[in-house]
C-alpha cells in the first residue's frame, strides 16, 4: 500500500498496511488535474463518431419514460398521488439513468483500461470515478429535458427544491460504493461484467420508478427503503414534483446506508488492490 | 549522497492459475474466516500450496543513489520489468519495503492510454497528465513536443489514422519532455525509423547524463555501458551480480554460455560455443596490402574481416560482432551492428558479412579477433568464435611511435611572417 506525505515526494511500499482513508483522499485531490483529464477523455470517446452524440443521453429516460406513460400510466392506471404519469416517471428515470449508467461504465472501467493502470501509478480509484463524473454529463443533459416538463406541466417549485444537492451527493457517494465494490471484484472475476446488466434491471424493479412509495404496504416499507435508491427518488419527487420535504427517516436511513457502504467498499477497493493488480 | 530508491528483502509471488485451485468458491471460504472472529484468534488461512505460485523475485536488496544511473541487466522472464513495476508502485511487493523519494516517471512502456478517437493534440494533454504533468506545464512544452514528434498538421487529426510509428513517436516526444527525479525505462529505445531512433538515443543520453536518477532495462548492452554507472544482473529472481557495468555485462556473458545448451561447444581445437542456429562458416582476414603474408597487416592500413554464416531457419534481430584481443587476452576494441544503422531485421539462408575499417589503429603485435552472433536479448548465443582468428600487426617504421593505438597522422607546419 502507499503511503504519501510531502505530495507525491517520499513513498513506502509494503504489501500490507493499514489503509488510511484520510489519506487516500489526499492523494485524490493532489491527482485531481488527472481525474479532470480523464473524465474529459470519457465524455470525449463515448460519443465519437455517433451522428446522435449526447442526443443519446437524452433518449434512455425519455423512451422509458413515453413506454411506462402509456402501459403504466394510460392502461394500468397505476396511482401518482394526483402527478401527470409522464413527469411522475421521468423524475424517477432521470436520476435513475445516471445510475444505472454510472454504474454500467464505471464497474468494467478498470478491466477497459487495463493497459493504462499496468503501465503507469496513479490511484487506481481515478478510473471508476472519472466514470461516475462522466454519466453525471449524461444525466446533466437529460435534465434539461426535464426542466422543460416542469415548465409544460407549470410544477410549482417551492424552497424545497434545495434538498436536490444533498440527494445528488448521497446519490453519488452510493453510486461510487456499488462502483468501488463490484470493481475491484471485476478485475478478479470477470462474472461481475455479465451480472451487471442483470443487476441494473432487477435493481430498477426494487425502486419506485414507475410506482409510488406508497404502494408498498407499511409493516415492508422499512427493508424496502433499506435500497437507498429508493429512499433517494422518492425524495427527488417529493422535493420537485410535490413541493413538500423529503420523509426524514427516510432521507436519514438512505444516508447511513450509502456512507456506510461508499467508505466499507473504499476500503475493501484499496485492500484488493495490490491483489487485482497481479491478476487484471 | 542520499539513497532514492532502496528494496529492502523484496519478494514478489505470482499465481500461476495454470496450476492454481484457487477459486471463486475458496475466495468465499477465505472471506467468510476473514469476517469470522474465530478465526481471527487461529490466523489459520487455508494453506498455500507452494506448486502454485512462481516467485518473481527473491529478496531482493539494493539502492540507488541520488544521479545515480543503474541498468538492470537479465534474460527474459529475469524479473527486470516486475522490479521496474514496484518501484513504479504500480504492482506491491508479497514481502519487504520498498522506500522512492522523489517524483517518479515511470516509461515502462512509451503510449500507454494514447485513444485512437481521440487527436494528437487531445493524446498529448490526456497522456502528459497520466505520466504525471501537470496540465500548465503540458501547455508550456506543448511546442516543443509538437517539433519533437514531427507530427505537423496531423497534430489535429485522430490517433487511429496515424502510422505506428507516428503513435510511438507521439508518446516518446510527450515522455521526453516529463521532468522526473527518478526516472524508470523499460526497453523503449526500440521505437519508429531510424532517422527518429537516433534523435530519440540523443533526448535520452541528454536526460541521463543530465544528473538525473536513472533505473534503466534494456537488452542491449551497448546502452547499459554507455548510460549506466552500475549495473544489476538478474537470474531468476535473484541478484547474482552488481558492479560496473562492464563488469556485471561480462559475467553476464560468461554466464549465459554456461547455461545454454550448446550444440557447438568444443568442435575443433577453438573455443567455440552456440546453439547453432545461425552458425558462422568461414572466417576470412581482408587487408589492403596484399603484398604482405597472409594474416600479417600494417598497422594505419585499411582492414576487416569476412564473414559466412548459415541459418536453418529465419531468425529474428541477430546481432553481429567483433572484437579484438591482446596478447593477454584482454579486449582492445570491441563492437557490434546492433546498435547502429546496419542492424538486421532477420537472417534466413546463407549469407556474408563483412566489417571493414579504414585504417587499423592498432600498434604492432599479436593479436585475435573473437566474432559472434547473438540475441542477447533473448538471451541466445547462436555462434561465438573466442579468440579464434590470430593475426599479427606490424608498423612500416618501427620504433618510430610509442603507445597502445596507432594513429594515422601527420604534421603541419607553417611559418607566421616575422614582424
Amino acid at each position: 500500500m502507499h503511503k504519501k506525505t510531502q505530495s507525491n515526494c517520499y513513498r513506502v511500499i509494503t504489501p500490507e498496511a493499514k489503509i488510511n482513508l484520510a489519506a487516500c483522499f489526499v492523494t485524490l485531490w493532489y491527482y485531481r488535474e488527472l481525474i479532470y483529464t480523464l473524465f474529459i477523455r470519457e465524455i470525449k470517446i463515448r460519443y465519437k463518431q455517433t451522428i446522435l452524440g449526447v442526443a443519446w443521453a437524452v433518449a434512455q429516460p425519455t423512451s422509458l419514460t413515453i413506454l411506462f406513460s402509456i402501459i403504466f400510466g394510460k392502461f394500468a392506471r397505476i396511482p401518482t398521488e394526483g402527478i401527470p404519469y409522464p413527469i411522475f416517471a421521468y423524475s424517477a428515470l432521470l436520476p435513475w439513468t445516471f445510475f444505472a449508467t454510472a454504474i454500467s461504465f464505471a464497474i468494467p472501467s478498470l478491466v477497459r483500461e487495463r493497459h493504462l493502470i499496468m503501465k503507469v501509478y496513479f490511484p487506481r480509484e481515478i478510473v471508476p470515478l472519472a466514470s461516475v463524473l462522466a454519466a453525471g454529463v449524461d444525466f446533466s443533459v437529460a435534465a434539461i429535458v426535464f426542466i422543460i416538463m416542469i415548465l409544460f406541466y407549470r410544477v410549482s417549485i417551492t424552497i424545497y427544491i434545495l434538498w436536490v444537492f444533498p440527494l445528488l451527493i448521497i446519490q453519488i457517494l452510493f453510486t461510487l460504493g456499488i462502483s468501488l465494490f463490484f470493481c475491484s471484484i471485476n478485475a478478479r472475476y470477470r462474472d461481475v461484467r455479465y451480472a451487471i446488466p442483470l443487476l441494473v434491471q432487477l435493481w430498477m424493479f426494487a425502486t419506485p420508478i414507475f410506482y409510488p412509495i406508497s404502494v408498498i404496504p407499511n409493516r415492508y416499507r422499512m427493508i424496502y427503503m433499506l435500497n437507498p435508491m429508493a429512499g433517494i427518488i422518492d425524495g427527488y419527487r417529493r422535493v420537485i414534483i410535490r413541493g413538500i420535504r423529503p420523509e426524514l427517516r427516510y432521507m436519514l436511513l438512505s444516508s447511513v446506508v450509502s456512507i456506510v457502504i461508499f467508505l466499507l467498499a473504499y476500503r475493501y477497493f484499496k485492500r484488493s488492490e495490490s491483489e487485482f493488480m497481479d491478476v487484471i | 549522497m542520499n539513497s532514492v530508491v532502496r528494496f529492502e528483502n523484496i519478494y514478489k509471488r505470482y499465481r500461476l492459475w495454470s496450476m492454481s485451485t484457487f477459486t471463486l468458491r475458496e475466495e468465499i471460504t477465505l472471506f467468510g474466516r476473514r469476517i469470522n472472529p474465530y478465526f481471527w484468534f487461529r490466523r489459520s488461512l487455508p494453506r498455500e500450496k507452494d506448486k502454485s505460485y512462481f516467485w518473481a523475485l527473491n529478496d531482493i536488496n539494493f539502492e540507488v543513489k541520488n544521479g545515480e544511473a543503474l541498468g538492470i541487466i537479465g534474460a527474459n522472464g529475469a524479473g527486470k520489468t516486475t522490479l521496474l513495476k514496484l518501484i513504479a508502485g504500480i504492482i506491491y511487493p508479497t514481502k519487504g519495503k520498498i522506500i522512492t523519494v522523489g517524483r517518479l516517471g515511470s516509461v515502462i512502456e512509451m503510449g500507454a492510454g494514447i485513444h485512437g478517437d481521440l487527436t494528437g493534440r487531445e493524446n498529448i494533454y490526456l497522456y502528459g497528465s497520466i505520466i504525471g504533468m501537470s496540465r500548465k506545464e503540458i501547455r508550456q512544452k506543448f511546442e516543443s513536443i509538437v517539433e519533437f514528434s514531427e507530427l505537423g498538421r496531423f497534430i489535429d487529426e485522430p490517433v487511429k489514422y496515424y502510422s505506428a510509428g507516428m503513435e510511438m513517436r507521439l508518446g516518446f516526444s510527450v515522455t521526453i519532455h516529463l521532468n522526473p527525479d527518478i526516472l524508470l525505462i523499460d526497453e523503449v529505445l526500440a521505437v519508429g525509423d531510424e532517422k527518429f531512433y537516433h534523435k530519440s538515443l540523443e533526448a535520452m543520453t541528454k536526460i541521463i547524463k543530465s544528473g538525473k536518477t536513472v533505473i534503466f532495462v534494456s537488452h542491449n548492452l551497448a546502452s547499459i555501458v554507455s548510460f549506466c554507472n552500475r549495473a544489476l544482473l538478474l537470474e531468476k529472481g535473484r541478484i547474482i551480480s552488481e558492479g560496473s557495468p562492464q563488469e556485471v555485462i561480462l559475467l553476464y556473458q560468461s554466464r549465459l554460455k554456461d547455461t545454454e545448451h550448446l550444440k557447438l561447444q568444443g568442435t575443433g581445437p577453438m573455443k567455440r560455443w552456440g546453439t547453432g542456429d545461425i552458425e558462422i562458416k568461414k572466417v576470412e582476414l581482408l587487408q589492403d596490402n596484399q603484398w604482405i603474408q597472409e594474416n600479417r597487416t600494417l598497422a594505419g592500413e585499411g582492414w576487416g574481416f569476412r564473414l559466412e554464416y548459415e541459418a536453418q531457419q529465419r531468425i529474428g534481430a541477430p546481432v553481429f560482432g567483433m572484437s579484438i584481443h591482446n596478447s593477454k587476452g584482454e579486449v582492445v576494441y570491441g563492437e557490434n551492428n546492433g546498435f547502429r544503422e546496419e542492424r538486421l531485421s532477420f537472417v534466413k539462408g546463407r549469407g556474408i558479412v563483412v566489417f571493414t575499417t579504414p585504417s587499423l589503429a592498432l600498434p604492432a603485435g599479436r593479436y585475435s579477433l573473437t566474432v559472434y552472433v547473438h540475441n542477447l536479448g533473448r538471451g541466445i548465443i547462436y555462434d561465438w568464435h573466442e579468440q579464434a582468428y590470430p593475426f599479427e600487426v606490424v608498423e612500416n617504421k618501427p620504433m618510430e611511435r610509442v603507445g597502445q593505438l596507432y594513429l594515422v597522422s601527420s604534421w603541419e607546419h607553417q611559418a607566421k611572417e616575422n614582424q
